[in-house]
């Protein structure tokens, strides 16, 4: 029985360690996919019940588990505009970003909202693969090396990507005259 | 907020727009760990389950005694606690069991109307 409650106690902590490790990725990948924090955050977590409920169950176990989550929440986040109430349509999360009532004023707010609407629709224009890159680069302050080892690619790769990636937004940022940071 | 200088490489400031920008998506808070809201296993013993069938077999091996001992005290069969000298038991031997019943009693066919009526003398009306 005392081994029982010591394994328990031990799948915790492993469980634990292992939300503290990959979830900042996790959520950096489905973030990726959609542009959307809250959304992001509730498929971060959804991915995490169900790898609990895999380790809970007889099935096989997991060796390794950061491609297994993340392949969970591609496809989670995939899954995630099928729901009815994504399909049938609601207003984009940056619309309700001034209801909340965070910002300090309403001229910055709007100012931000702009800068933040056009660096969204340069990210949004950009592969899903590119925007991975982007968010474990600059949300999550990764090394390329780092996001190599994430995304399973070549640290070649990740540059090429990455500087393709930040051309592009440099081009259309400044051919609309963005030069404020928000 | 901060505004660029306009000396600023472009490739600094197109890393500051990103990085602004992804930084405003990360939540302010970051969710803890879900814990697990379901009540811990009771843990299964085998012991608990070979108790559970030995007591199961107990009580159907009881049962069985109970049974045969009705059975050794029961009036019409084996009478073990007569004595075979007894007087009783004497006057049974003189005067063996006679079947009485259905062998001197023939059932009534009732639904045999034209059946023959029995007479135990054999006189026929």
């Amino acid at each position: 029985m005392k081994l029982r409650h010591s394994q328990a106690r031990s799948d915790d902590a492993d469980f634990q360690a292992i939300y503290d490790r990959y979830s900042r990725e996790v959520w950096a990948v489905v973030y990726a996919r959609w542009l959307q924090s809250d959304a992001a955050v509730d498929i971060m977590q959804e991915t995490f019940l169900r790898y609990w409920k895999h380790c809970r169950s007889r099935a096989e176990p997991i060796r390794e588990p950061r491609p297994w989550l993340l392949r969970v929440a591609r496809n989670l986040a995939e899954d995630y505009r099928k729901n009815a109430f994504q399909r049938n349509g609601t207003w984009e999360p940056h619309e309700f970003n001034g209801i909340a009532g965070k910002s300090p004023q309403p001229i910055d707010s709007m100012e931000q909202q702009e800068a933040f609407a056009r660096i969204r629709e340069v990210v949004a224009s950009l592969p899903a693969a590119d925007r991975e890159i982007l968010t474990l680069r600059y949300a999550m302050d990764y090394e390329v090396p780092q996001i190599a080892e994430v995304l399973d690619l070549s640290i070649a790769a990740v540059h090429m990507r990455l500087s393709r990636a930040r051309q592009k937004a440099a081009e259309t940022l400044q051919a609309e005259g963005l030069t404020k940071v928000p | 907020m901060s505004t660029l200088d306009r000396t600023t490489p472009p490739d600094e400031r197109i890393d500051q727009h990103l990085r602004v920008f992804f930084r405003a998506a990360v939540p302010a808070v970051w969710p803890g760990c879900p814990q697990s809201t379901d009540p811990p296993a009771q843990p299964k013993f085998w012991s608990a389950a070979v108790r559970r069938r030995c007591a199961l077999a107990a009580s159907i091996v009881l049962l069985f005694l109970a049974q045969m001992w009705l059975g050794t005290t029961f009036v019409g069969g084996e009478r073990s606690s007569v004595s075979p000298n007894s007087p009783t038991e004497a006057h049974r031997r003189a005067r063996p069991h006679r079947p009485v019943g259905r062998i001197n009693n023939p059932p009534l066919n009732l639904d045999d109307r034209r059946a023959p009526v029995y007479f135990p003398d054999d006189r026929r009306p």
